[in-house]
This record gives C-alpha cells, sequence and structure tokens, in this order.
C-alpha cells in the first residue's frame, strides 16, 4: 500500500485503509477475478477518488460511523459515491474485462461486429399495411 | 466590432444553426454565428479510451449541471422531475444525441382538429416534406423504406443491424403482433459524404469517434464554411439588442477571452434551443419589451414540453448484444395515433435499444439490488452482463403554459448572465401515457423471453428534447414566431430551434427541427427582397 501514499494525497493512510476495505467488501476476490481491493484496482479507485476527494472523505467518514454493513444497504448518496467511483475502476481492468470474455481494449478503432439479422421477420408487419392516420 | 455589421447573425451551432446557415450561405450574404462550445476532436471522444463507460457520467454526462466544464451554463432544474440533458459546442445536442431520427407523423400538425387539444401547427407535413428529405440526404440518413407508420420516404442508406437484441425484440412484437420496424437513424451504414460507415463502437451517446453518427459539426458545418460562413466558436450571447425602430439591432456576447463585444446585425437568428432561445429572449429587455424581446404574447418561455421517457428492460438468459452496435435499433408506433381507450390522448414511439457495458450493467444491478455486495457479486453480474435490453418510449407532451423557463434570480454563469429556472409539472396525460407505454413493453419483453423486467418513469435525466417556448402561430397574441419562423414583434428576428415547436409529437425532434430551419431558411431565400414587410 505504501506505493500509494504520495505527499499530495488528500487521503489519509485510514482512509485509504477504509477505501480498500469497502472495496474488499462490495467486490471481493473469487477464483476467475481479483478483488476490488487488489493494488492496481485500487490504485486506479484512489486516483479517480483524487478528482472529488471532500465527497469521498464525506463518504468513508458516514460508513466508518455507520459501519460497512449497514452502510452498504443504505442506498445512501454517500453509498452511491463509493459504489460508483469502485465499479467503474473495478470493470474496466484488464483481468476482469478479459474475464467477461472481452478484449482489454476500447472500442475505438476496432469496432465489434454485429449480426445483420433475418429481415424477413418483417413479413408479418407489411402484411398488415398502413397503420398512420391519413390526414 | 460595433461598426462591423454582419447580414445575419446566428446564436447557435447545433442542429438547427448549422442546417439554416447551410442552406442560406447560397445567398452569399455574410454569415456569422456564435456558438459558446468549441469544436469537438473525435479522436478525443469516451470510445477511444477504457474508461469510455465512466466518462459518460463525467465530462460527457447529458447534464450540464453535472459536466460543468467552461462551455455550459448553469440551469435550475429543481422544480422538475425532468432534468435538462444538453450540450454546448459546434453540433450542439447532436454530439450526444442517439442518432435516432422519426419524422413526425401527418397527424402530429393536426391535433386540434383531430383529437381536440392543444392547437394545429400553421404548416402540415406535405409543407415539410422536401425538407425533411433535403436534410436526410444532408445529414445522412439509414432506414429501410416501406415503414407502414409512415408516408413513403426512402433513407439514402440501409439500416443498422438487428443484431441479437434486435432480432429477439422482433420476435416479441411478432407474437404480439404489433408494429416494429428498424429505426431511421444518423448512424452511416455505409461510407457518407467523407463520413466512414459505422463499426459498432456502442458509445453514441457520447459521440462518435468513427464519424459515422451524423453530428452537425461533420455534416452541415463543413459545406457551410467552404461556402463562406463564419463560426466563432466560444462566444456566449447575453442578449440581442434592439434598434429605435424596433428591430434587432444585434447582439452583446462574450468572447473566450471574456471579453464584452458587441456584434450588429441585418438580420438575428436564435438556434439555441427551448431553454437557450428563451433565456436569451428573457434577458433582452427594453423600453419596447420590458418582459424581454419580442414577447408582447408573453410566451416566451412557456409552454415548455420535454418528451417523458419510460425505460423499460428486460432480463434474458441467453446473451445478447451487450454494448455493442449502435444503440439504436428498431422503433414501434404501434400505439402512436390516439386510442382515447387507452385512457389517454395522442400517443408514443418505442425507441428499441441494445444494452450497456460492464460498468453501467454493475451500477443499474446495485443501485437496483439485483447484485449485492460480498461474495455473490459476481454470479449475481454474470446473469446480467449482455442480457439486458429494452427500450425506452417517448411519449407526446402537450402544451401546458405553467410548465415554464424563466431566468433565476440568482443563479448565474461565468459571465454572469442570469441562468434559465425550469418549472415543470408532469401532466395526468402524460403519467397515464407513461404508465401504459411501460405495461405494454413489459408485455413485448416478456414475450420476447425476459425471465424480469425492470422500469423507470419518466426518465429523471431524460430531458433531452426541448420545445414549445417560443411557439410557432398566425395570431401574434397567441404565438411567438408566424408560419416561417419569423418573430411577430421583432420583423428582423427569427428562431428555428425547438422552442417554435407547437406541439412536441411522440419523437425525437431533431429531424424536424431541421427540417423547419431548412423551411424557414427557403423561405428567407424567396423573400429576401421583402423580408421585413
Amino acid at each position: 500500500m505504501s506505493d500509494l501514499l504520495t505527499s499530495d494525497s488528500p487521503f489519509n493512510a485510514e482512509q485509504i485503509d477504509l477505501l480498500r476495505q469497502i472495496s474488499g467488501a462490495m467486490i471481493p476476490a473469487n477464483e476467475h477475478r481479483p478483488g476490488a481491493d487488489d493494488a492496481t484496482i485500487l490504485a486506479d479507485v484512489l486516483a479517480t477518488a483524487r478528482a472529488h476527494p471532500a465527497g469521498v472523505i464525506a463518504a468513508l467518514v458516514e460508513a466508518e460511523a455507520m459501519g460497512l454493513d449497514a452502510f452498504s444497504r443504505s442506498q445512501s448518496a454517500a453509498c452511491r459515491t463509493l459504489v460508483s467511483m469502485v465499479i467503474q475502476c473495478y470493470y474496466r481492468d484488464d483481468r476482469v474485462v478479459a474475464s467477461l470474455g472481452s478484449e482489454p481494449r476500447p472500442p475505438f478503432p476496432q469496432g465489434y461486429e454485429v449480426d445483420d439479422g433475418d429481415w424477413s421477420m418483417l413479413e408479418p408487419v407489411k402484411a398488415r399495411g398502413i397503420i398512420y392516420r391519413e390526414v | 466590432m460595433s461598426d462591423d455589421i454582419v447580414d445575419v447573425l446566428i446564436i447557435g451551432a447545433g442542429a438547427s444553426g448549422a442546417a439554416l446557415a447551410y442552406s442560406l450561405a447560397e445567398t452569399r450574404m455574410r454569415i456569422v454565428c456564435l456558438e459558446q462550445g468549441g469544436w469537438m476532436n473525435p479522436l478525443e471522444y469516451p470510445s477511444s479510451g477504457r474508461d469510455w463507460e465512466a466518462r459518460g457520467w463525467g465530462d460527457m454526462a447529458v447534464s450540464p449541471n453535472r459536466r460543468r466544464l467552461a462551455s455550459d451554463y448553469p440551469i435550475n432544474d429543481e422544480n422538475s422531475p425532468i432534468k435538462i440533458a444538453n450540450f454546448n459546442a459546434v453540433g450542439g445536442g447532436t454530439i450526444l444525441y442517439a442518432g435516432h431520427y422519426p419524422r413526425f407523423h401527418p397527424s402530429d400538425f393536426r391535433v386540434k382538429s383531430l383529437d381536440g387539444v392543444a392547437d394545429d401547427w400553421p404548416l402540415d407535413y406535405q409543407t415539410l416534406e422536401p425538407f425533411y428529405d433535403e436534410n436526410d440526404r444532408l445529414m445522412g440518413v439509414s432506414g429501410l423504406a416501406g415503414d407502414p407508420a409512415y408516408p413513403p420516404k426512402q433513407p439514402p442508406m440501409p439500416p443498422v443491424p438487428l443484431g441479437r437484441s434486435g432480432s429477439r425484440l422482433a420476435a416479441g412484437f411478432n407474437d404480439l403482433g404489433w408494429h416494429w420496424w428498424p429505426s431511421d437513424t444518423t448512424i452511416a451504414t455505409q461510407q457518407y459524404d467523407g463520413r466512414a460507415q459505422c463499426i459498432n463502437l456502442g458509445a453514441c451517446l457520447s459521440g462518435c469517434a468513427q464519424g459515422a453518427k451524423a453530428s452537425t459539426d461533420i455534416t452541415y458545418w463543413p459545406h457551410a464554411i467552404r461556402a463562406g460562413v463564419e463560426v466563432r466558436t466560444h462566444c456566449r450571447v447575453q442578449e440581442i439588442t434592439l434598434r429605435d425602430d424596433g428591430f434587432a439591432d444585434g447582439v452583446i456576447y462574450y468572447d473566450a477571452q471574456g471579453q464584452e463585444c458587441e456584434q450588429k446585425a441585418e438580420v438575428v437568428v436564435l438556434a439555441s434551443n427551448g431553454v437557450g432561445t428563451p433565456r436569451i429572449m428573457l434577458n433582452s429587455k427594453s423600453e419596447r419589451f420590458p418582459d424581454g424581446i419580442a414577447n408582447s404574447s408573453g410566451l416566451v418561455g412557456k409552454n415548455l414540453m420535454f418528451h417523458p421517457y419510460s425505460m423499460i428492460r428486460g432480463i434474458f438468459e441467453e446473451e445478447l448484444d451487450g454494448p455493442r452496435g449502435p444503440g439504436v435499433c428498431i422503433w414501434s408506433q404501434e400505439f402512436y395515433e390516439t386510442d382515447a381507450e387507452r385512457g389517454f390522448l395522442r400517443g408514443f414511439t418505442y425507441e428499441i435499444n441494445r444494452g450497456t457495458g460492464p460498468v453501467n450493467t454493475a451500477m443499474m444491478g446495485m443501485m437496483s439490488g439485483r447484485i449485492p455486495w460480498g461474495a455473490d457479486h459476481h454470479a449475481a453480474f454474470d446473469k446480467l452482463h449482455n442480457r439486458v435490453t429494452g427500450m425506452v418510449g417517448i411519449c407526446e407532451d402537450l402544451p401546458e403554459e405553467h410548465n415554464t423557463v424563466t431566468l433565476d434570480p440568482d443563479l448565474k454563469d461565468a459571465n454572469g448572465i442570469p441562468a434559465p429556472k425550469i418549472d415543470y409539472v408532469l401532466s395526468d396525460n402524460s403519467r397515464r401515457m407513461l404508465d401504459f407505454s411501460v405495461d405494454r413493453a413489459s408485455e413485448i419483453l416478456r414475450a420476447a423471453g425476459a425471465v424480469d423486467v425492470y422500469s423507470e418513469a419518466p426518465i429523471s435525466v431524460g430531458g433531452w428534447h426541448l420545445m414549445g417556448t417560443a411557439r410557432m402561430g398566425t395570431d401574434p397574441e397567441r404565438s411567438v414566431v408566424n408560419e416561417w419562423g419569423r418573430c411577430h414583434d421583432v420583423r428582423n428576428l427569427f428562431i428555428v430551434d425547438g422552442s417554435i415547436f407547437v406541439t412536441s409529437a411522440g419523437v425525437n425532434p431533431t429531424r424536424t427541427i431541421q427540417a423547419l430551419a431548412l423551411y424557414v431558411a427557403d423561405n428567407m431565400k424567396r423573400r429576401l427582397a421583402n423580408l421585413f414587410d
């Protein structure tokens, strides 16, 4: 964890540890995926949190006061703030994305394939005829 | 700058301003457009990065109050269950729109005659049809001719793919015997007018890095600029000034350096959307117009219409498209035309979307309680990942004078210009329509094989469509502009955005906004010799 602590960090060691605990409780590791308390993912969470340090610190204060179990069930604005932040970092981690069967890359420039589909499915719609009101 | 008089000054470089500028450019008049945002760089759109989903809630969010970019102005929408969505840049709202691109129906222009509500428009579908066609060519529309919900039209490109999601839902519609059709979209399915073909990035709502989606910065504007139109970016208009003879004199605006500037013009055109346009008008007070320019009717800022949106999604056991592919897919207008037995007047369109990426899937799952904290998180997520699809219902909102845009007495933007304040109440008719749309969509999703369905109505962040706040009509006491977009009170002031809509119809408005802008421009060109008579 020491590599996460920098002199200009808006978070102290206790706050970082609490965020790690919350992330791990939210999304723990299993045999296929890391937990959200994984060091790489947590570093991303902390980097993201630096954009809104006051809101994150307020959420951590609320979580500590409530206890993790009650906090996780609260659906409070503070809880949503942390959930949103952890999720956006967790589900862009290369290992997590790969475990979902996707390539760890941005959509552009390679794009994706999508089936054209079977346009003969429109036959019953055509057979029914015009449905707009004539004026 | 104050002695420099341009022929036409357009305020706003979005959907309508671009179309008008393009059309007027052939006159060789000196045309300047002031835009408070800048040019977008498609290579910096979210889909070019790994954080593409997160940025949709950040710098590319639909809410200006969330984005808070330098180009944005704040909006007090606390007194509205539907929050304002917009984007301020060259291209305006077309940067973030889905590219779902239906036309109005002929019946939409005759709501008073047909259904006894609101007012008829002072023009009809046939009048607008050639301008729809011209706009389709300029924006580049993909679709399939023969939709029985519309009079004949011929999109220039083939439709977007059905994919797994569209095929699954089409089967549900067919099972119920209800209408569906591939959506008309502004997603290029072939190379078109310098634009690349869609490669299914799936992030249309935060700008298209491929350039396949038609935003006006890559459609109309390059043509207009080549023809001599000047676009000045990062210029925010404070007010329209008035000459002693009652004509618009020009505007006062703040440039990129924050300097107050004046630009005089022979003709001023407002193209700033249904909130931005009344904001500028209400802030343009004078002895002649103490309640805002061209506001003798008192209707500037009144009759605000959204499209209240319902969102209905189903969870399926099989894997579908997920976020891949253009978000738009097929539409249904089974419930578009009025049937009083449904318990409401007018109707709505279903816009069928595909799915979401893992971040938004997890967000929805955790916020709705479908994905828990802890050890069961992964299994619950896997049941949703790429297995959710559904639709939105775009419900027609009727004009009501108590739904307003006014100037906030306290809130101001970075230049000190009063911010707009929204006061809006969802009508009983719209509420019943929303409920009906949720019920029928749930039936469609179940028929398509969904094992679970969830919904939100209205979508609270869904104030994408801003209409009616400077309505069109032939009676100066009941409308702000005449039947070709000229203000009744100020004969060299025109409006071409959604403000002039008489009613909202039950479809996305951009195609009609742009067709109207071309129609207004055509009228201006044909009347140049006596434009102010």
